[in-house]
């Protein structure tokens, strides 16, 4: 049998020029669009009071203890231990200690929080907004487009990815269909935006996701709105308290520098 | 020159500036402040460092561009820039009068703003030099209760103590520290600087002044066991080693058996010896040791040998 020969249509030489570039070069601007309007948009983080500052380090203070416990002599560790258990279990580091009681504030009322949300708000807003736009206008004037043939074979699996928007079932998938074309773009372009507008552009979407999975990586918010500081620090104590185990690292320090030489 | 090789030139200056060294480095303030301003953090960070040589060599003309430059990009407000301007009228100031000043204006900047770290570091340090070192002790409490993982606020109060021969404190204050920063192998030879002395200041052969020079002799060897070729360290355990080796020190009052002690401190003469050797003749390896230090540890060798 004489060999498949691939399946022939003939475009329009201007469907590149008419689809293909400008597709590409809209969704280029608007990432840099973007990453402008995300940088006017932010607001600056808020600055912590006196307090904030005191209950999270001291939270952070007793965690350090608890790791590094065994660089300090056994006598070191217990006074600090007996001190700090004494002093979280009083709460006499919290923010507020008369709220040590009450049920955590709503993150919805609490003025912090909602400083956050607003942010992320604002963030999501400007992923939103020019997505939907961009792809309504795809929709009403290129689709159903056949604009390009990859120069490799792919399996049929890829059919949904690359020609969204084009209703033919026996069509080579080498064909891309324009609204694909604007898929692979939006998730596709990360490396233009890295080399237009440096590293921590927020032009691309992916990086906002990603943000947005670790909000503690950049905020200076050690106990996020909801949680209990007060609780934290009764369950701080007791890790503290049922440290029993001290290996105090220069013991037998003479030993482990003569075997050394 | 370009800003990377300038930017390496304060890099390569040792911690502890020498005069000239301070006089090459602020001279290239021509050269720094005639480069456009690309608004990096590279640029930045040079900026404060030659405000800081240009501080410490009088050039107060070149600080005052500096700093100006520092403060129309990032605001007289910013909590850092207050500090450098802090640090700009401290050098400036001819008398007392005019220091006390600097202290007042800090406390009313501190007063508005508590959380102001920078300016309540310069703070401390102005009261220490102005010899208020009561006041400076308890402003440094205060900051530490705000933030107790800061090791510079702990290191710092360690060394206030120590001026003061509070050994105690100065020790707790070093543990702290090591809680922060546990791989420190400088503040592991500290505290075994601070035992050294504590045990010197209890009488000769007690059995505390024993238990204390084994401390520092084991946290200098810590210190040796962080970091090879350590030249303080291994000074360290030489002279403590030695300390423990003398006749009226009785055997019963010593943990570690005389045979270890002599062990380890001829393991120290070799390694100091290497070092100075090495350090002397430019070996590959042994260069960027400070002169005086190679030079101390020299003497040491010298006088036991």
């Amino acid at each position: 049998m004489a060999q498949v020969v691939g399946q022939q249509i003939l475009r329009d030489p201007s469907l590149f020029y008419w689809i293909l570039f400008p597709i590409t070069v809209v969704m280029i601007l608007t990432g840099v669009l973007r990453h402008y309007a995300t940088l006017l948009l932010q607001s600056a983080p808020k600055p912590l009071e006196a307090k904030a500052i005191r209950e999270q380090k001291n939270y952070l203070h007793g965690i350090n203890l608890r790791t590094n416990a065994n660089q300090i002599p056994l006598s070191s560790f217990t006074s600090r231990k007996n001190y700090l258990v004494q002093a979280f279990q009083s709460g006499s580091f919290l923010k507020d200690p008369d709220a040590k009681n009450k049920p955590p504030a709503n993150p919805m009322t609490d003025p912090n929080g909602m400083d956050a949300m607003m942010n992320m708000m604002k963030g999501n807003m400007m992923m939103i907004v020019p997505q939907t736009v961009i792809m309504g206008w795809i929709n009403a004037f290129f689709s159903g487009f056949v604009i390009m043939k990859l120069p490799f074979p792919l399996t049929i699996r890829f059919k949904s990815m690359l020609q969204s928007g084009v209703m033919t079932r026996d069509m080579d998938v080498r064909w891309v269909s324009s609204l694909s074309w604007y898929f692979l773009c939006l998730f596709g372009l990360r490396p233009v935006f890295t080399f237009i507008l440096g590293n921590d552009n927020s032009a691309d979407q992916t990086m906002a996701q990603v943000q947005q999975m670790n909000p503690q990586a950049n905020t200076q918010q050690l106990f996020g709105p909801g949680q209990d500081p007060a609780k934290m620090y009764l369950a701080e104590a007791e890790n503290l308290e049922v440290m029993v185990q001290h290996e105090f690292v220069l013991d037998g320090i003479e030993d482990r520098i003569l075997a050394r030489v | 020159m370009s800003l990377t090789s300038l930017l390496n030139r304060f890099k390569s200056a040792s911690v502890h500036p020498t005069p000239s060294e301070s006089l090459s480095l602020s001279q290239l303030a021509p050269s720094i402040l005639n480069l456009s301003i690309t608004d990096t953090p590279e640029q930045w960070a040079l900026y404060e460092s030659l405000l800081l040589s240009t501080l410490r060599t009088g050039d107060d003309t070149s600080a005052r561009l500096v700093l100006q430059r520092l403060a129309d990009r990032f605001g007289n407000d910013n909590a850092r820039i207050m500090a450098l301007q802090g640090i700009y009228d401290e050098c400036t100031a001819t008398n007392q009068s005019q220091l006390e000043e600097v202290l007042k204006n800090y406390t009313d900047l501190l007063k508005d703003d508590p959380t102001n770290i920078p300016i309540a570091k310069r703070r401390i340090t102005l009261l220490h030099s102005l010899s208020k070192k009561s006041e400076a002790i308890s402003a440094l409490t205060t900051l530490i209760d705000l933030n107790p993982t800061d090791a510079e606020s702990w290191s710092q109060l360690a060394q206030y103590y120590f001026e003061i021969s509070m050994y105690p404190q100065a020790i707790y204050c070093l543990e702290e520290v090591l809680l922060i920063l546990p791989n420190a192998y400088n503040v592991h030879a500290r505290l075994g600087e601070i035992q050294f002395v504590a045990a010197e200041s209890v009488s000769g052969a007690s059995k505390e002044a024993v238990e204390k020079l084994e401390a520092s002799l084991r946290w200098y060897l810590r210190a040796v066991e962080l970091c090879d070729g350590y030249l303080r360290g291994y000074y360290g355990v030489k002279l403590v080693t030695g300390k423990l080796l003398e006749s009226k020190i009785s055997a019963t009052n010593r943990t570690i058996p005389e045979e270890k002690i002599n062990k380890l401190n001829s393991v120290a003469t070799v390694q100091l010896n290497d070092i100075v050797t090495g350090s002397e003749k430019g070996k590959k390896g042994f260069t960027g040791y400070d002169s005086a230090e190679v030079a101390a540890a020299k003497e040491l060798l010298e006088a036991t040998s």
